[in-house]
């Protein structure tokens, strides 16, 4: 579904990724995990097309085609997403219509009618229901004002509409507390199935309580330096990072 | 204040004075007025400090005809401007003088008093002679000079309008000479009044300078939320100066809609005369072209507890112009002030220009008093953020500017106003290819 090959990135001069490669498959669910700082974000930032990055090597395919080649909203309705670590406020906007709009163009890019406002309306507070939103974040402006949790739950929130076959969660867990945690990670695992992967991309091994991976990898200075099983996972969780920081 | 040019005596404002019929019971108006304009140094030039943005003299010292009453205009012309709500209580000034054939009050008669301005002349001419004799604003003083019309409104003590009054201004254009209308509004909330009052000048196609002023007094604790929807045609120059004061525990909440023209200027000046008055005032413009629009604003905290909040918001493309030179004077015996200004501008065009200058005037020590003012493009993270979620690039520049603009729109107090600011001022930029839908 997604292969990256040997991707080198970063911002002008400074190179934050030094040759990733990575293959996710449909129904895998991938944990890259490592310290702050060492290029988790920048990596998936890149993955869904933002402009503050250079790609300098390397490539990444998604479903046979070039992802590196598409712009950013081509990726989204090719079904690729990003749920931020730091989602931006965007005064103004109704969340309601921002996620409707989202839906539709999304329904359009799927040769489909625009949704019927009601039958949206009905979509979304059942979704929000589910991830134990209050309904006022509907009328409230798209992130403005928000918790750090409920940010986190917006983006969820946007997951769970726009189904996506590769999502990449990025530091979903920070923010949120165990019981909030635990919601969120219900609904990424019902989100989860045969035909759609995940990356969760977390410095904290947590929430791979909640959301098994099938692959786990390692992320430090701009590379991959080991993929494993949930073992890994498990390994981390005691013996932290420090390792892979004194290797050069 | 800076001196201006002296008026000469073959000035095209004389010129326009020379043929102007003037109506008794408007000459003390009239000839304070212009005695302010001379005692004021006559036309403002560039140096003036209430110019200091605006070019104001080219649309004054220019062959005008003073015009009162319309040729014509059709019942059918003023029902196009009439706000659903508003079908039973409008009122309808055509080219400077009050029509009541052509309005309509059934819905409010009980409830206010309504005359044309030259019938009410012996209660509210002194009021006006006043402000005339002391104003500083040339555009205020040419009203005066050349005023002949226009209503006086009252609601009385304990009232609330059952529906809102909205107040048509129309002008006409015509090819030969430039049509000028001076119409003055007077508004009187007596105490505890409530009203819900829209303002929406508009005009024939072409060239037109309308002129209006309003008068507007609230009592204590009376409400007025107040709209004015500045329509008017491209070409037209469109002055207006609103004035008002409060008294005690009185409300005024004022958002103004502008569409700009070749010469938009408006003058506000408030004065919170009673303990615990407030004032809101928002105000949103949308330009293009060489349009201009310009807001100059007087806050005058005069008594204590009063709370004023001021937000004004320009989108400005093309080589539009805009401005905003708004003071708050906190007077010594007003304690606890509560004072904000904001001015936003949201600049899509590298040619556009955005003058702002939020500024304070304070003469009392326990107040609270903020200013500022933005000018930026839009957000890119906020596009970023968007195209992420699949809405293509136009369609998120188009939501991210329309909404900079939607929250002062969401402010105008009737619906059917705010839907018609929302074409008005949204269907420039949809025209200009930042359509949502
Ligand atoms: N906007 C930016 N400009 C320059 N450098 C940046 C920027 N954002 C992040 N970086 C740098 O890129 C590196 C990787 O950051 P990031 O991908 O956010 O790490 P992680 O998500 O693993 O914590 C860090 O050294 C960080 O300082
Ligand atoms: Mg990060």
């Amino acid at each position: 579904m997604l292969e990256i090959n040997r991707l080198r990135a970063g911002y002008g001069e400074a190179e934050i990724l030094k040759g990733i490669s990575l293959t996710v498959k449909p129904g895998e669910i991938h944990g890259i995990m490592g310290p702050n700082g060492h290029g988790k974000s920048t990596m998936s930032k890149i993955l869904i097309g933002h402009p503050a990055y250079a790609v300098t090597g390397g490539g990444v395919t998604f479903n046979g085609k070039n992802l590196l080649e598409m712009p950013p909203e081509k990726r989204a309705l090719e079904g690729m997403f990003l749920a931020y670590q730091y989602p931006v406020e965007i005064p103004g906007v109704n969340n309601a219509e921002f996620l409707r709009m989202a839906y539709n163009e999304k329904r359009k890019h799927e040769k489909l009618e625009p949704v019927d406002p009601l039958d949206f309306d009905e979509l979304l507070n059942a979704k929000m229901k589910f991830l134990g939103m209050d309904s006022r974040f509907k009328e409230r402006a798209v992130n403005e004002g928000f918790s750090g949790g409920e940010k986190k739950k917006n983006e969820i929130l946007q997951m769970a509409l726009l189904e996506p076959k590769v999502a990449i969660l990025d530091e979903i867990d920070s923010g949120l507390d165990i019981d909030a945690l635990k919601v969120v990670a219900e609904g990424v695992n019902k989100l989860a199935g045969p035909g759609n992967s995940l990356m969760i991309i977390t410095h904290y091994p947590r929430i791979l309580q909640y959301i098994k991976p099938h692959h786990v990898h390692v992320l430090i200075r701009g590379k991959i330096v080991r993929s494993g099983g949930m073992d890994l996972a498990e390994e981390l969780e005691t013996t932290g990072y420090d390792s892979y920081l004194k290797e050069k | 204040m800076a001196p201006g040019e002296p008026i000469v005596k073959d000035s095209p404002f004389f010129a326009a004075l020379d043929c102007f019929v003037q109506k008794a019971e408007f000459r003390a108006v009239n000839e304070a007025s212009l005695a302010r304009i001379m005692e004021i140094g006559g036309l403002p030039g560039r140096k003036h400090e209430m110019f200091t943005f605006v070019r104001i003299r080219p649309h004054i010292d220019t062959p005008f005809q003073p015009k009162f009453g319309v040729d014509s205009l059709s019942c059918n012309t003023v029902r196009r401007l009439v706000y659903h709500g508003c079908e039973k209580s409008f009122l309808v000034i055509g080219d400077g003088v009050f029509y009541p054939g052509l309005s309509d009050i059934s819905a409010v008669r009980e409830e206010l008093t309504v005359r044309p301005l030259i019938d009410a002349m012996t209660e509210v001419g002194q009021r006006l002679r006043d402000a005339a004799a002391a104003t500083n604003d040339i555009t205020a003083a040419m009203n005066g000079a050349f005023c002949s019309g226009g209503l006086a409104i009252g609601v009385k003590a304990g009232t609330k309008l059952s529906a809102p009054l909205q107040i048509i201004v129309y002008s006409t254009s015509a090819n030969e000479r430039l049509n000028a209308t001076f119409p003055a509004v007077t508004l009187d909330l007596g105490e505890g009044a409530k009203a819900v009052v829209i303002v929406k000048t508009a005009g024939e196609a072409g060239a037109y300078l309308s002129n209006a002023l309003f008068d507007l007094r609230l009592g204590v604790a009376a409400t007025l939320d107040w709209a004015f929807i500045q329509s008017d045609d491209a070409a037209a120059i469109h002055l207006a100066n609103i004035r008002m004061t409060a008294q005690k525990y009185a409300r005024f909440s004022g958002v103004t809609a502008c569409k700009g023209s070749r010469m938009t200027r408006q003058h506000h000046e408030c004065r919170l005369q009673g303990e615990g008055a407030e004032l809101s005032l928002s105000g949103v413009t949308i330009l293009e072209k060489k349009e201009e629009a310009h807001h100059y604003v007087r806050v005058h905290h005069e008594a204590p507890r009063c709370q004023s909040r001021q937000h004004f918001k320009n989108i400005l493309s093309d080589n539009g112009h805009s401005s905003v030179d708004s003071c708050v004077t906190v007077h010594p015996d007003a304690q606890l002030t509560d004072s904000n200004q904001l001015v936003n501008n949201l600049m899509l065009s590298p040619d556009a220009t955005a003058d702002n200058k939020p500024w304070l005037s304070i003469y009392a020590d326990d107040v609270k008093c903020t200013h500022g003012a933005t000018i930026g493009k839009i957000d890119e993270d906020q596009i970023f953020y968007l195209k992420s979620r699949g809405i293509p690039e136009e369609r998120a520049r188009a939501l991210l500017t329309t909404s900079f603009a939607q929250s002062v729109i969401a402010a105008i107090p009737q619906v059917d106003a705010a839907l018609d600011a929302r074409d008005m001022l949204i269907g420039k930029l949809e025209a200009k290819g930042f359509g949502v839908n």
